[in-house]
């Protein structure tokens, strides 16, 4: 059984396990391991205020119920930089000893690269945990074993982000619809609703219907991958070896985003600034969002009165005739360790108390990401907007990832831009995307 | 029979001057002698940072001339140098002698067009990205006189380079401007005084004095714009990442993403010494063409 569809299901089965092992917080180590040793631990992440913020204030509180742990939290002054600045470290045999990857695949990338620390049986033994299976325990049931790389265990999840297609009920008065009722069921839908949600005066655009993110190439698969997965596309064939995107279903997928964007009269290309400014207070009608969206939103309205989380509406991502699911994208990104520190065992304790337990719902409250635990499911039966992303969840999928992600990444992002901004023919530009995925995988 | 420690240190400053030099030479050979010898010796592997560099033999480089990004990013490069280069050599020459030639606001003209010289390329870049939004200050002025700018040009791979062109332009424009005008300040009065004796008119004093004379200055602009120009970086990456589809993938990025995304050090290498040696060769091209005629 796919272990994100299980979520749900899972979650139910956690409500009526109140009082269990996790209630009262994560499970913390007893005897040889509760070392008083002095341990000092670097910690690294990319910046996002909430989270810099909430994490600051795990870091003062595990050193206060543990005061031999000295711990210093750095996070990255700028985004842009923070991959780079990591990889550096680490090339040089340096770096943090935690820190968070800054995509899911980096965590393939670095251990492929053998700079990273494994939970081994010998530290989850010392982390009070008497089997992986009791480890996992705390987790939805087979998610964790999406960490694993060679069959060893080397990050544990920081985030965990389920996509719905989020819409302004704003954006959708003003062309005289109502987003709880006239939402997109099928692509077909949200085409023929992007062209009326989209308004222009004369040159000037006014309203876009439908966003396409075309300046960040992390985003890309976001919008693709639902659809390119019910088209019965993939980016790599079967064997994982071989680029597939330029199949069937991947030209059909680019060339559906493309007359998306004509549709709109390329209202997505002409302003691919300041996306989210504009969806907050409704000048973009519908775009992907996750429960981290809301506050971003809301600091991106900037005290504009025409932002108000009840303006927006969370609805599936649209499904295509015969497809069996949605396939909605999951964006995760993963606490690892450094294969050079002096303290892994401790190092993986700080880890994995501050995502489980109430700890993990600490993360939901005050930054709005989602974790995997039992804890979070556990919120779905009292917490409305969980729940909505949850029940997302039953048909969703973790993003592509790969330790090459990088280079297929950049070739499907390049082609995705040539799809929206050029006339060329849509089956040249993917075949030009697989040489190029080709080449990353032949060495 | 005097040693060769006597030899080489013939009078008591030579042992001092060699200390003197250390440092600088130190230097030399830490920064640009041994990174350019580890560099040639990458170029031949295949090394990814973390594990040794394992040999490869000429791999990398023929890898590089069957690579269609690695192509298209010198096909871009080639455009951008080549129009920047021209650009940058015409215009700022034809301002120069309109300037020099209207000695009252030759001042005020020279700190105008070089302000821009001052300010780093990643400022420049980053307020350029917002001239550039459309709706935004383009636009606005472009509408004061009743013309559209409808589209943001970064957005189309057909007009994205021609947008970042225009910024490096209108950044290097006032450097060269003051280049040339301190060749032209260079040419002694008396060669145009012996021209209008002759009765040359304003072409012919362009044509026998000034451009001439000019020769070594131009020699140093064509030079100093090729290399920089080759070299660019932070405008590229700043306002565009390389795109929409590659449209502004210069070989400086190629190279970038090349070493610290794809951790292809070694190739990364191979391009860093074929874009080497393209200056090296079109240096030494200049040279030639702009070499002081000798009598």
């Amino acid at each position: 059984m796919n272990p994100v569809r299980t979520f749900v299901l899972a979650g139910a089965s956690a409500l009526l396990l109140a009082g269990s092992l996790w209630a009262g917080g994560s499970k913390e180590p007893t005897g040889a391991m509760a070392s008083t040793a002095p341990v000092s631990l670097t910690i690294w992440t990319h910046t996002h205020a909430p989270a810099n913020a909430y994490l600051q204030k795990l870091v003062l509180q595990f050193q206060k119920d543990h005061p031999n742990f000295t711990l210093s939290y750095e996070p990255a002054a700028d985004n842009d930089t923070y991959e780079n600045k990591l990889l550096a470290a680490l090339a040089s045999g340096g770096g943090p000893d935690i820190f968070n990857t800054a995509s899911f695949s980096d965590m393939y990338t670095f251990a492929g690269l053998g700079q990273l620390q494994e939970i081994t049986p010998q530290i989850l033994s010392s982390m009070g945990f008497s089997s992986a299976e009791a480890f996992k325990a705390q987790y939805v049931p087979g998610i964790i074993d999406k960490l694993y790389y060679n069959g060893k265990l080397y990050g544990l999840y920081r985030e965990f982000n389920i996509f719905g297609l989020m819409l302004n009920k704003l954006a959708f008065k003003r062309a005289g619809l109502d987003a709880t009722r006239d939402y997109p069921r099928t692509w077909d839908d949200l085409q023929s609703l992007a062209k009326k949600l989209t308004i222009f005066d004369g040159d000037k655009l006014v309203q876009t219907g439908m966003y396409e993110p075309l300046w960040n190439a992390d985003w890309t698969l976001i919008p693709i991958q639902p659809l390119l997965i019910q088209n019965g596309g993939a980016i790599l064939d079967s064997s994982g070896k071989t680029a597939a995107i330029n199949q069937a279903g991947g030209v059909k997928t680019f060339s559906y985003f493309r007359a998306l964007a004509r549709a709109q009269n390329n209202a997505p290309v002409k302003v691919p600034e300041d996306v989210w400014a504009r969806f907050s207070v409704g000048d973009v009608a519908m775009y992907v969002g996750s429960t981290w969206t809301m506050p971003l939103l809301k600091d991106s309205a900037k005290g504009d009165a025409r932002f108000s989380p009840d303006n927006f509406v969370v609805v599936p991502y649209p499904k295509a005739p015969g497809a069996d699911r949605v396939d909605a994208p999951i964006q995760a990104l993963v606490w690892c360790v450094n294969k050079q520190t002096k303290s892994p065992t401790e190092a993986w304790r700080f880890v994995n108390w501050m995502t489980t337990g109430a700890q993990a719902v600490g993360w939901y409250n005050e930054v709005g990401y989602l974790l995997p635990t039992k804890a979070m499911m556990d919120m779905a039966g009292s917490n409305a907007d969980v729940s909505r992303f949850l029940t997302l969840a039953k048909d969703a999928d973790l993003l592509f990832a790969h330790p090459r992600y990088n280079e297929i990444g950049s070739a499907i992002f390049a082609a995705w831009q040539a799809t929206l901004t050029t006339d060329d023919d849509v089956q040249g530009i993917l075949d030009k995307a697989a040489q190029q995925i080709n080449e990353a995988l032949s060495r | 029979m005097t040693s060769g420690r006597a030899r080489l240190f013939k009078r008591p400053w030579d042992v001092w001057g060699l200390i003197f030099v250390i440092p600088g030479l130190a230097y030399f050979i830490g920064i640009f002698i041994y990174p350019t010898v580890r560099t040639i010796g990458i170029s031949f592997t295949d090394y990814n940072l973390f594990t040794p560099p394992v040999w490869s033999g000429l791999h990398n480089y023929a890898t590089l001339f069957q690579q269609g990004i690695f192509l298209g990013s010198v096909k871009v490069t080639a455009i951008y140098v080549v129009v920047i280069g021209v650009a940058n050599y015409v215009l700022p020459f034809l301002v120069a002698l309109l300037l020099f030639r209207s000695r009252p606001v030759l001042g005020i003209g020279r700190a105008v067009f070089f302000l821009p010289v001052i300010l780093p390329w990643v400022v420049v870049s980053a307020i350029w990205k917002i001239f550039y939004l459309s709706p935004g200050p383009i636009g606005f002025l472009l509408g004061l006189v009743g013309l559209s700018y409808p589209v943001n040009v970064l957005t189309y791979p057909g007009t994205a380079l021609w947008g970042i062109i225009a910024t490096a332009f209108w950044k290097s424009f006032g450097f060269y401007v003051v280049l040339f005008l301190t060749g032209l300040n260079a040419i002694p009065e008396t060669y145009y005084e012996a021209a209008d004796m002759d009765g040359a008119n304003a072409i012919q004093r362009f044509r026998s004095v000034t451009f001439p004379l000019m020769r070594s200055t131009s020699l140093f602009i064509a030079t100093v714009n090729f290399i920089g120009a080759i070299k660019e970086f932070d405008p590229f990456q700043v306002m565009t990442a390389g795109g929409p589809a590659r449209a502004t993938y210069v070989l400086t990025l190629f190279i970038y993403e090349t070493a610290f995304k794809f951790l292809r050090m070694g190739r990364a290498a191979a391009a860093s010494l074929i874009m080497c040696a393209a200056i090296v060769l079109v240096t030494v091209l200049q040279f030639r063409l702009f070499r002081p005629e000798r009598d």
